[in-house]
């Protein structure tokens, strides 16, 4: 999915409208946003824009912002 | 391991679960989830529940007989019972020495440890390593067993939605230089050790306890480190994991499972699940996973093949072997 948005992407893998994640959704502030879905989250992200986060990245990156600041450590732009 | 002495691997596998189905309907009902929550957290529709009166000694013989006839071999050619376990029927004396009575193998050395879900990859360790290390030791049966259900508060979601109870049980014996297990890793990260608990009532108190789970910190703790350990094994092996034929995981949840092969760069065909099927049975899990998988034919003479589990505390392990099948040795 080159070129991606990285909240279409998030609202994907949690299976909510785009209009739930905004531009600082986390795992607070979205409730379809659990432990397990964030594993889902992780791994459409990594597909979508052609990434692979370490392990403990992995389950750190719990926000749109923190997901989009670990992209863009690897160069890698978001969409937005 | 001395390979030129040959080597120690798992030659054969059995399982057991008790009768009694529990559907997720019976559960979303006592613990007031939605219909459909569970499969949709956890990808399980049912697990297996003793029935009052049925022990975990019966279950483990059960699972370690068919494991001792698929090995060809008898209970007294056993040279050691270790008994992976947080269940047994007594506080002590241990599981394994209940089911060495019970099968008939007198004077074998028998014994439980307790590193909860990933007891039994960390009993085929102790129990190859000890076969490596004692020529006279030509057959060792390593089980994999719980009753979670007596530990579960029903009412409970974040607990009672995983479990189910059951046994699994391998033979390790002798085979040729290069299968068989080629090595282990365990590491523990404590920092979440209270997570999944199940504490002892305090003296003179007439508290019942019951497994209490944080499932936060279940996920975070295999998501950060169970991919590691399994990366650490098959480095000890010598390989990549592009040589893995076959993983067989703890059956905690699904999702974690499909979680994990991201993290591997495998394909879901690279792997089996019965989670869905029989739930998380603990200890019994990778033992039971292995044995279907074996005998589905989906594990075949000379693959790779790692078994790694999370446990509470939490500790992490992995085991990488080569698979050996007489039948198909050549």
């Amino acid at each position: 999915m080159p070129g991606a948005a990285l909240k279409h992407v998030v609202a994907l893998a949690l299976n909510v409208d785009d209009a739930e994640v905004g531009d600082d959704a986390s795992m607070d502030t979205v409730g379809a946003w659990d432990s397990l879905r964030h594993l889902y989250v992780v791994m459409a992200v990594e597909e979508a824009f052609d990434a692979k986060f370490d392990d403990d990245e992995a389950v750190s990156v719990t926000s749109v912002p923190l997901l989009r600041a670990a992209l863009e450590r690897r160069g890698i732009a978001t969409g937005e | 391991m001395n390979a030129a002495a040959g080597g120690v691997g798992i030659v054969g596998l059995g399982k057991a679960v008790p009768a009694r189905a529990v559907d997720n309907a019976v559960v979303e009902a006592s613990t007031g989830l939605a219909p459909g929550t569970i499969e949709k957290q956890t990808g399980i529709t049912q697990r297996f529940v003793v029935a009052e009166g049925e022990t975990l000694t019966a279950l483990a013989s059960e699972a370690s007989r068919g494991a001792l006839t698929a090995a060809g071999a008898a209970a007294t050619d056993l040279g050691l019972i270790v008994g992976c376990t947080y269940t047994p029927d007594y506080i002590f004396p241990a599981l394994a020495c209940d089911v060495q009575r019970t099968l008939g193998a007198p004077g074998t050395a028998a014994f439980d440890l307790m590193a909860n879900c990933t007891a039994f990859q960390v009993g085929a360790m102790v129990a190859s390593d000890r076969m490596t290390c004692d020529p006279d030791l030509t057959h060792a049966l390593v089980i994999g067993a719980a009753i979670v259900s007596r530990s579960l508060d029903w009412s409970d979601p974040h607990s009672a939605m995983y479990f189910g109870d059951g046994a699994g049980a391998a033979v390790l014996g002798r085979v040729p230089a290069g299968y068989g297990f080629l090595s282990h890793a365990v590491s523990s990260q404590t920092r979440a050790y209270e997570s999944v608990r199940l504490r002892r009532p305090a003296a003179g108190s007439a508290e019942r306890t019951y497994i209490e789970m944080h499932g936060m910190d279940v996920w975070k703790q295999a998501a950060q480190h169970q991919p590691a350990v399994i990366r650490s094994a098959v480095a000890k092996a010598g390989l990549t994991l592009a040589d893995v034929n076959f993983f067989i995981f703890h059956q905690a949840n699904l999702h974690l499972i499909t979680y994990l092969l991201s993290r591997l760069d495998a394909k879901p065909d690279r792997t089996y699940t019965n989670v869905e099927r029989i739930g998380n049975t603990a200890e019994a899990s990778m033992p039971i996973a292995l044995c279907e998988a074996v005998e589905q034919g989906r594990i075949r003479h000379g693959d790779v093949v790692v078994i790694s589990g999370v446990g509470a505390g939490f500790t992490f392990g992995a085991s990488v072997m080569r698979w050996y099948d007489p039948a198909h040795a050549g």
